[in-house]
């Protein structure tokens, strides 16, 4: 497996775009929201290398190596010796759609040799939840399953992902990876602590939460920003919930607020009657939830390997400035022959311990492609 | 020297390239920007922290707040319901620490004390427990055993309410243990006032008394009255006996001799109320001496026969083998009870026949003494008694209606004495009667046997001789088998069993006990109860007919009240030889004796 990784700033590509001798390219695109209206990079990549297939998305911020760029494209472009690759994409017509849109794409990349799927979903008009339920239905346990929701900076407005070389809104892409030749390996943390009490979910529906403990939610939100309410809903990442019940815990974040409806939506299901609680996050966190992802791999690899970071967005906004620190952690881990790239998101998905992949919040999701 | 600085400001550094060739206006003031940005992003952090941290502080001091306050409601709603329970109890309760301070007093246990006791030490002084004996004990000593975990229960107290009011209390003592622990909290002393109880228990006695004494003077007035009505009627009766042994003219001599029956009535009547009021005030004395039963039976049936004989009626008297001779028991009281059934006999029967029929019964468990039965039957062949009426035939004063009162005359009483009689001579009176067919009022009386006994059981033996003799018939050296579970029918069956000549009986109460008595010892044919416990008839019947040896073909003879149809089919099909529905007649078991061992005969000689 061969790595190229380049970023696209002021009109150019820097490393320049190499000569690759194969008609097997797959390329991994990361882009600042802006990009739907100049899809230029992406025709660059599809003029130089005519059989290159592109899966990616936009972002609040594009990871680079051990850096956070903005208003830039990043690109991987992998080859591999023995692996083989299909990308497939799928419109979404409602949030609605995102089981079926996902069982869907899953039935058409699966096949005998499937090791890994990697998905690009919209990062707004999605259900995250139900998507990955919906790619969980159709593959087995052994593919791994990860990936990301395409973000809108801070606005939570217009998300896209790449579809051939063209940005567009309300689609899932999606990318399987076949041969044994290839090692995939997951990680997912997050780094942030419940605090306060344990309130309970009293109104909700599907992702929409409505009242907790009896009171709108918006409300409490409020009270607890301050005067940093006036960034809602960005700000609200600042606080996201922990929703647990007999199982398991999940981390949720919030996507849109409606002043009218003192409601909120969240990138996932807040079921009625669930126990939630609000949840905090320092620097030292963060940082140290970004290191816990990139371990349990081995950086020692035989060909050239591609580390695929979506981190938070609601991490990047605590972050501020020093989020190049969560990626320096986990560009750090890699090997010398290791490529990292990736984006904040609105969503991350992956496996976390016994459980199957389901949509996550407030994490840095790592997934690191390598051959034998 | 740019490796000393805060990363922060490395990386700022790094991404303005302000130290990288030639410092520029645009590089300072992106520089600048960016570390007014991080300013500006350290104070918002600093702000989101400490609101965060206040504000959850704050939420949770109020759900402590609001959970204090909950739970000190929710213990203080239980603790009245609690407390509402201790006042509405009559019981007084008081708690004790160890210590000896009073913790709690109901307001029953305050109401009883009348003072309030202040310390332990003083209601220990006041209350005063008595042993079951009635001996003092030592409360403080009980306290102690009570606070070691023992449960005193319901001792007799005397409470000294104050110095000169004390009240019977029944108090119980016990550990307070709560729970999760074994070691005692303290005391609960529970008691509640006997004074009313025991006024109540006094009043009753003497109520009792009363009664008694008030039942005594009825019965010493009836006797007495009795007594005095009876001495100027024997005068009466007595100058009548004079005046009609005078010279009389025929009208004059017809006059007299009604005015004569009419006072022997009377006198029969008083006789009776007599009897019946000294039984009734316990004054009957028994006498026992000598006596022969057949004598008596005898006696009776020829006084009665010429008034029998003017109806139309035999009296025989008839005798089971084995009948002792002679024992000792109230010949007189036997002889009363005889005449007045024999006489009912009589006075209820328009035609047909009387027979008396007597007979030994010795009991399945021999008494120390010795003592038996002696069973009378008498049988008529009269109206017959409906079922339902029997039980009031011995209501003093009843008859069976008021037109047999008027045919059959007499005071009511005679059953009554009768039934009474009997059971003060240690037996039971009973009644089989038939609507139309006649009925059997048979008693038996426990007896002591005489010193002769052993010459009585020789003189025994050889009237059965004779008896065999006379009756012509073998089959009365048989032994049987009787398995029957109710006492009465045991009776019964031995009874005509016995009058029928044999005299070779072994009951069993079960059928259990039948299979293990047939297994032990040869019997010729058993008679077999079908509903038994244990084990009934037809399982019995099986598995004495699947048993290996001679005892698999020994005749057996159902004996079953359900006289169903379908019955004897089924009773034949468990191996049963015969079937006599029940009640037992004289006739059919008679009849179906003899068929069996013919049949038994005939098998045994083909």
């Amino acid at each position: 497996m061969q790595v190229f990784s380049s970023s696209y700033t002021n009109d150019r590509w820097e490393p320049p775009l190499p000569t690759i001798d194969s008609d097997a390219i797959l390329g991994f695109v990361f882009a600042d929201p802006a990009y739907f209206d100049d899809p230029t990079p992406f025709e660059t990549l599809t003029t130089t290398y005519s059989t290159i297939k592109l899966i990616g998305c936009s972002g609040a911020g594009e990871i680079f190596k051990d850096q956070v760029q903005e208003e830039s494209v990043v690109v991987a472009l992998v080859t591999f010796d023995n692996a083989r690759f299909a990308v497939i994409h799928e419109q979404l017509e409602s949030p609605e759609d995102s089981y079926h849109v996902g069982s869907s794409i899953a039935s058409q990349l699966l096949a005998d040799d499937l090791q890994a799927v990697w998905i690009a979903s919209d990062g707004l008009g999605v259900n995250g939840t139900a998507l990955a339920a919906g790619f969980n239905e159709k593959l087995p346990p052994s593919v791994s399953l990860s990936g990301g929701l395409a973000g809108d900076g801070d606005r939570f407005d217009r998300s896209w992902v790449v579809i051939d070389d063209k940005p567009r809104t309300s689609f899932v892409s999606a990318v399987g990876l076949y041969g044994d030749s290839l090692q995939v390996t997951c990680g997912s943390e997050g780094g942030w602590q419940p605090f306060g009490p344990v309130r309970e979910v009293t109104k909700s529906d599907n992702n929409i939460l409505y009242e907790i403990d009896g009171k709108p939610a918006l409300e409490l939100y409020k009270r607890y920003l301050g005067e940093r309410a006036e960034g809602l809903p960005a700000t609200a990442l600042l606080f996201p919930l922990q929703i647990s019940d007999d199982e398991r815990s999940l981390v949720r974040t919030i996507l849109a607020v409606d002043e009218e409806q003192q409601s909120m939506t969240f990138a996932g299901d807040i079921p009625q009657g669930a126990q939630v609680q609000l949840m905090r996050s320092t620097l030292d966190t963060l940082i140290k939830g970004a290191e816990d992802a990139a371990t349990n791999w081995n950086s020692q690899t035989a060909t050239d390997a591609l580390c695929l970071a979506v981190s938070c967005v609601g991490r990047r906004l605590v972050l501020g400035q020093d989020c190049d620190e969560e990626v320096e952690a986990t560009y750090a881990s890699l090997g010398d022959n290791s490529h990292q790239i990736g984006f904040y998101s609105y969503g991350e998905l992956a496996p976390t311990g016994f459980q199957p992949c389901d949509l996550h919040n407030q994490t840095m999701t790592l997934t690191l492609l390598t051959e034998r | 020297m740019s490796d000393k600085l805060h990363s922060t400001l490395q990386r700022q550094l790094r991404r303005t390239a302000l130290l990288d060739d030639e410092l520029t206006q645009e590089k300072f003031d992106a520089f600048l920007q960016r570390i007014s940005a991080s300013y500006k992003e350290a104070e918002e952090t600093r702000y989101t922290l400490q609101r965060s941290m206040e504000l959850s502080s704050e939420e949770m001091r109020d759900l402590y707040n609001d959970l204090k306050q909950t739970s000190a409601k929710l213990v203080e709603a239980e603790q009245s319901k609690l407390h509402a329970v201790m006042e509405s109890l009559d019981h007084g309760v008081c708690t004790v620490s160890p210590k000896g301070e009073i913790l709690f007093l109901n307001s029953a246990a305050k109401r009883l004390f009348g003072t309030s006791p202040t310390h332990y030490q003083d209601m220990l002084r006041r209350f005063v427990p008595v042993s079951a004996q009635g001996k003092k004990l030592d409360p403080l000593a009980l306290a102690k055993k009570a606070l070691r975990g023992e449960h005193l229960l319901d001792y007799s107290a005397t409470l000294q309410r104050s110095s000169n009011d004390r009240i019977k209390v029944l108090a119980s003592l016990s550990p307070l243990l709560c729970k999760g622990s074994d070691r005692a909290e303290g005391l609960v002393l529970t008691f509640h006032d006997r004074t009313q109880h025991n006024q109540m228990m006094r009043n009753l006695s003497v109520a009792l008394e009363a009664a008694n004494q008030a039942a005594q003077a009825k019965g010493n007035f009836l006797a007495t009255m009795s007594h005095e009505i009876r001495t100027p009627l024997n005068g009466v009766i007595g100058m009548l006996d004079l005046l009609l042994a005078s010279s009389l003219t025929q009208e004059q001599n017809k006059f007299a001799s009604i005015a004569k029956s009419s006072g022997e009535s009377l006198l029969r009547i008083i006789n009776d109320i007599l009897d019946y009021s000294k039984l009734e005030a316990g004054k009957v004395q028994l006498e026992t001496a000598e006596m022969d039963p057949l004598a008596i039976a005898n006696d009776v049936a020829s006084v009665l026969r010429p008034k029998a004989q003017a109806s139309g009626l035999p009296v025989d008297v008839t005798v089971a083998p084995g009948l002792a001779s002679s024992c000792k028991a109230d010949a007189g009281r036997i002889r009363q009870v005889l005449f007045n059934l024999v006489g009912n006999a009589i006075k209820f029967t328009d035609q047909g026949s009387i027979s008396i029929h007597v007979a030994s019964l010795y009991p399945v468990t021999r008494s120390r003494n010795g003592s038996f039965f002696l069973r009378f039957e008498i049988c008529d062949t009269g109206a017959g008694i409906p079922t339902e009426k029997i039980p009031s035939l011995f209501t003093p004063f009843m008859q069976l209606d008021a037109s047999t009162t008027r045919t059959h005359g007499g005071t009511g009483l005679g059953l009554s004495i009768s039934g009474a009689l009997v059971r003060q001579m240690g037996g039971e009176m009973e009644i089989l009667s038939e609507v139309g067919h006649g009925s059997t009022f048979s008693f038996s009386v426990e007896v002591q046997p005489n010193d002769l006994v052993v010459q009585e059981r020789r003189r025994q033996g050889e009237r059965r001789e004779k008896l065999l003799e006379e009756s012509n018939d073998e089959n009365f050296s048989l032994a049987l088998l009787v398995a029957e579970d109710n006492h009465t029918n045991q009776i019964v069956i031995d009874a005509m069993l016995r009058r029928l000549g044999y005299s070779d009986i072994t009951i069993a109460e079960d059928g259990k006990k039948a299979v293990a008595l047939a297994s032990e010892r040869q019997f010729d044919v058993i008679l077999m109860d079908c509903m038994m416990p244990e084990l009934d008839g037809f399982e019995a019947t099986k598995t004495i007919r699947s048993s290996a040896g001679q005892v698999a073909s020994i005749p057996i003879v159902a004996l079953t009240a359900n006289a169903m149809e379908g019955d004897r089919e089924k009773c034949l099909a468990a191996g049963m030889n015969d079937y006599i529905a029940k009640p037992v007649s004289l006739d059919s078991l008679r009849q179906t004796l003899q068929r069996v061992f013919q049949q038994t005969i005939l098998a045994s000689t083909k």
